[in-house]
């Protein structure tokens, strides 16, 4: 009897995957092929005609091993995106936001600026720059 | 014989209606595919376990290890309730796909 794990094993070995997670697929896709050897055995097919027929399921390994892993890690870098980027970023942002709002109501206001009459327009309240800057420092 | 890229859009339709019935490993989902549509749709590994497990990313369908009464282990696949959401809208568009055809290749032989 052939050891379809080891074949699959040997040349999908590396799989770009966590090893509990390459186990599985090893695992999955060997059951599967002695499964298709059985099967066309139980048909009457000889023994050798089985396994040839078996082993054309895979007519280029890496490729399979290629699309196995993109089928199977695309989501999971999204999930670790989410984790490392998106959840901070909201959360960075939904906190200035609120912030923002505390200093526009408890804060100084001295974002004023009006008309001269000489020079255009001019900044009234140099305070202003001095929250502005201190606010984007806590960001 | 349906050509390969028909084959790639309808492979989920088929995965998707042939789990709606149970659960099933790779192995016994491709020899029924097979069986049912007498030997048009045929999965190889190759084109088989890609797709499956494209679709357990994306929620619709959820594998599981299970040992079988002669002691084998297996890993089954069941419809989510996101695959079988899914199920109804993709019958739908390729059943209008499909009678669209028809009615094209009616009008062309006439």
């Amino acid at each position: 009897m052939r050891d379809w794990e080891a074949l699959v094993e040997e040349h999908l070995g590396g799989l770009a995957l966590e090893p509990a997670e390459r186990a599985d697929v090893i695992a999955e896709l060997a059951a599967h092929l002695a499964e298709t050897c059985e099967g066309l055995r139980k048909q009457g097919m000889t023994e050798e005609k089985a396994v040839q027929r078996t082993l054309s399921q895979v007519e280029d390994w890496q490729e399979l091993r290629r699309r196995i892993q993109i089928a199977r890690r695309k989501e999971n870098i999204m999930t670790n995106r989410v984790k490392q980027f998106w959840f901070p970023s909201l959360l960075t942002l939904l906190l200035s936001m609120g912030l923002l709002m505390l200093i526009e109501r408890l804060g100084p206001k001295p974002w004023v600026i009006a008309p001269d009459h000489k020079m255009g327009w001019s900044l009234i309240a140099p305070a202003a720059e001095s929250t502005f800057l201190g606010y984007f420092c806590f960001l | 014989m349906i050509r390969a890229g028909i084959k790639r859009g309808t492979a989920e339709l088929a995965i998707l209606s042939v789990l709606e019935s149970g659960a099933l490993h790779g192995y016994e989902m491709a020899r029924r595919i097979e069986e049912q549509t007498k030997g048009s749709l045929r999965f190889t590994l190759a084109a088989l376990y890609p797709m499956l497990y494209r679709m357990e990313q994306r929620g619709w369908i959820r594998g599981a290890w299970e040992v079988s009464p002669s002691g084998r282990r297996r890993r089954c696949y069941r419809l989510t309730a996101a695959g079988k959401k899914k199920l109804s809208p993709l019958r739908k568009e390729w059943s209008e796909l499909f009678s669209a055809l028809r009615r094209l290749t009616k009008v062309s032989h006439a």
